[in-house]
């Protein structure tokens, strides 16, 4: 995307000296505040969170956001099932980028193991994360498009995402839930000619992106909705614990792919775009250039990618080995059985690996007691903090501001309430 | 992955001030386990330190070693009878300070039959909802905390699930409708 010049009265300085005028309460001075629920049955709540607002005439006075509608008791399951049987219960998490929560996990035990995994592997990982990650800010831009009435880009980005994840179904025979990752490697090797199609769907995106931004990044409805509007500044989305895309578009450069790079992050070429102001329009353009950056880092893995070569370690402490073996050989054999019935032991104790997922820092934080089933798991959700402060961003703002400040952040149930 | 963490070497004058401290690695990472009572000036230190302030708190979690035989632990012997033992639960801080791209991890103990530690609030306001969740699935109070609610539960839910005591299939009692006017667990 091109550097947009914004007209002078559509800053942000200018849009805030208007809000101020907006913001004077209609009703006369004596009144009590009311009370609006919103959500968690309400399609602009995503289903799965409740507000209740106080409103002084137009203007939001107080919010209490209440999250937890979707809590499953993710982290107490993780207690009693082995580690590979537990690993479809991280599809859950954030169920639009299923493959960075499996391979976070799984790098999490790997780390625990001391495997390390293939070449091939590694690639073939850094290439779904992005897919994924490029999925997730599709998912999120159509929601901002679509709760502020622009049903058009909804309907285009839909239909990118939908390509995409079309094509996970052919590697990996789900849409969404795919639990592809295992430890040590990946459930099974891609399809002849996945990668070449991958290129071309990744191509055929390019275009309905550039309708997309000719229908909103000047559109005058679009600006006057996002600038100036849901605002945090550098120091409080910090101190508020605060990561990912929505920290990176108040101007901090803090992504762990550069931070702490994993997988093959560092080997390839790509920037970390930041905003300016923390904004609902700096928020929409970062994570628009990071589909741009996710696009680049697919195309250098898919040229750099190694065709052949084993994707499994052959360290089967932890991964099952080949059926071949299971069926031949009484070590295939032993393994299989004690990985299925007690499940891979690690050493005790404890570590927290975090991966960067589209909503910011994805952390598992593991104490191993030694046997097969995690002593306990905590999942460092990135949205849970977000939803912490969301309640500063919004008051002040007006009752319909909500919907678009709360589609900008992209909290997603399932990893937030895990 | 050690050079992203805070290493003893690095920490010369952390174990300068806390003599107390107990310094451990596993997996490349470090744990800085500190009695509860210097939680307040271990705020302090991190937040401010010098070289490496940790400015984001990334995470509070708690872990019930109530059956828990874990000998690299001290002072915990995992019977029955340590159901209201002052190390029961282990408190865990994930601190990470941007500029220097460094993480720290603090650990520290509380127990007894209402498990109490200062809040970290005051120093960074990640913690509102970190509290909330560590209250909400363990039942340990943080003092200081402005508005300690449950945040994923709902507010009649009875007992702390992540403690190890609750059971796996545990039911709750069916609810009646709420009075509207007290929504919410606010009056």
């Amino acid at each position: 995307m091109a550097e947009v010049e914004i007209p002078a009265k559509y800053k942000v300085e200018e849009v805030r000296k208007r809000k101020e005028i907006l913001e004077l309460p209609i009703s006369s001075p004596g009144d009590e505040p009311i009370k609006i629920n919103l959500g968690p049955s309400h399609p602009a709540m995503h289903g799965t969170i409740k507000m209740i607002a106080e409103m002084v005439g137009e203007t939001i006075v107080n919010i209490d956001v209440e999250p937890g509608f979707l809590h499953r008791g993710f982290e107490k399951m993780m207690e009693n099932h082995t580690y590979p049987s537990a690993l479809p219960y991280t599809d859950r998490l954030n169920y639009v980028t299923a493959f960075i929560n499996n391979f976070g996990f799984a790098a999490t035990l790997e780390k625990m193991f001391g495997i390390e995994i293939t070449e091939r592997c590694a690639w073939l990982r850094t290439l779904f994360s992005e897919l994924s990650r490029i999925t997730d800010h599709y998912t999120c831009q159509a929601a901002i498009c679509s709760e502020i009435g622009a049903m058009t880009p909804f309907l285009y980005f839909m239909q990118a995402r939908d390509w995409i994840w079309e094509h996970f179904n052919w590697a990996t025979g789900a849409r969404q839930t795919y639990s592809y990752a295992r430890i040590g490697g990946l459930a099974r090797d891609i399809p002849d000619g996945w990668l070449e199609k991958c290129k071309e769907i990744l191509k055929s995106n390019i275009p309905l992106l550039k309708d997309v931004h000719g229908l909103m990044d000047r559109n005058r409805i679009f600006l006057d909705r996002t600038q100036g509007v849901g605002e945090i500044s550098k120091e409080d989305a910090i101190n508020a614990g605060i990561t990912g895309p929505f920290l990176r578009s108040t101007g901090v450069n803090y992504d762990i792919r550069k931070a702490m790079p994993y997988l093959k992050y560092d080997e390839l070429e790509w920037e970390v775009p930041v905003g300016k102001y923390g904004d609902n329009y700096d928020r929409w353009y970062v994570r628009n250039r990071e589909i741009e950056e996710s696009m680049k880092i697919c195309f250098q893995c898919i040229d750099n990618m190694p065709r052949t070569g084993p994707i499994n370690t052959d360290d089967f402490e932890a991964h099952l080995p080949d059926k071949a073996e299971v069926y031949s050989t009484i070590e295939g054999l032993i393994n299989h059985f004690k990985i299925v019935i007690d499940g891979p032991q690690p050493p005790k104790g404890s570590v927290y690996h975090c991966v960067e997922a589209a909503n910011g820092e994805l952390g598992f934080f593991v104490v191993s007691d030694g046997t097969g089933t995690a002593y306990r798991l905590h999942v460092r959700a990135p949205s849970f903090m977000i939803m912490g402060v969301l309640d500063k961003i919004i008051i002040g703002h007006q009752l319909a501001d909500i919907i678009p400040i709360f589609g900008s952040v992209n909290m997603v149930g399932g990893e937030c309430d895990r | 992955m050690a050079q992203y963490w805070l290493l003893k070497d690095d920490l010369k004058d952390f174990f300068k001030q806390f003599p107390h401290a107990e310094y451990s690695e596993q997996f490349d990472q470090p744990n800085i386990r500190i009695p509860n009572a210097d939680l307040e000036k271990i705020f302090d230190f991190f937040k401010n330190h010098e070289k490496y302030p940790m400015d984001i708190l990334l995470d509070i979690t708690a872990v019930d070693y109530l059956t828990s035989d874990y000998a690299e632990r001290p002072n915990v012997t995992g019977r029955e009878e340590d159901l209201y033992s002052d190390t029961r639960f282990d408190l865990i801080y994930h601190f990470y300070s941007v500029e220097t791209n460094r993480r720290v991890r603090v650990l520290t103990t509380c127990g007894g039959e209402h498990p109490e530690v200062i809040s970290s609030y005051e120093w960074w306001q990640a913690a509102h909802y970190l509290e909330r969740e560590v209250w909400d699935m363990f039942g340990i109070k943080f003092t200081g905390h402005p508005d300690l609610r449950r945040v994923l539960l709902y507010e009649e839910f009875e007992g702390f699930p992540l403690r190890k005591d609750y059971p796996t299939l545990g039911e709750q009692p069916r609810l009646s409708l709420r009075n509207p006017e007290q929504d919410n667990g606010r009056s």
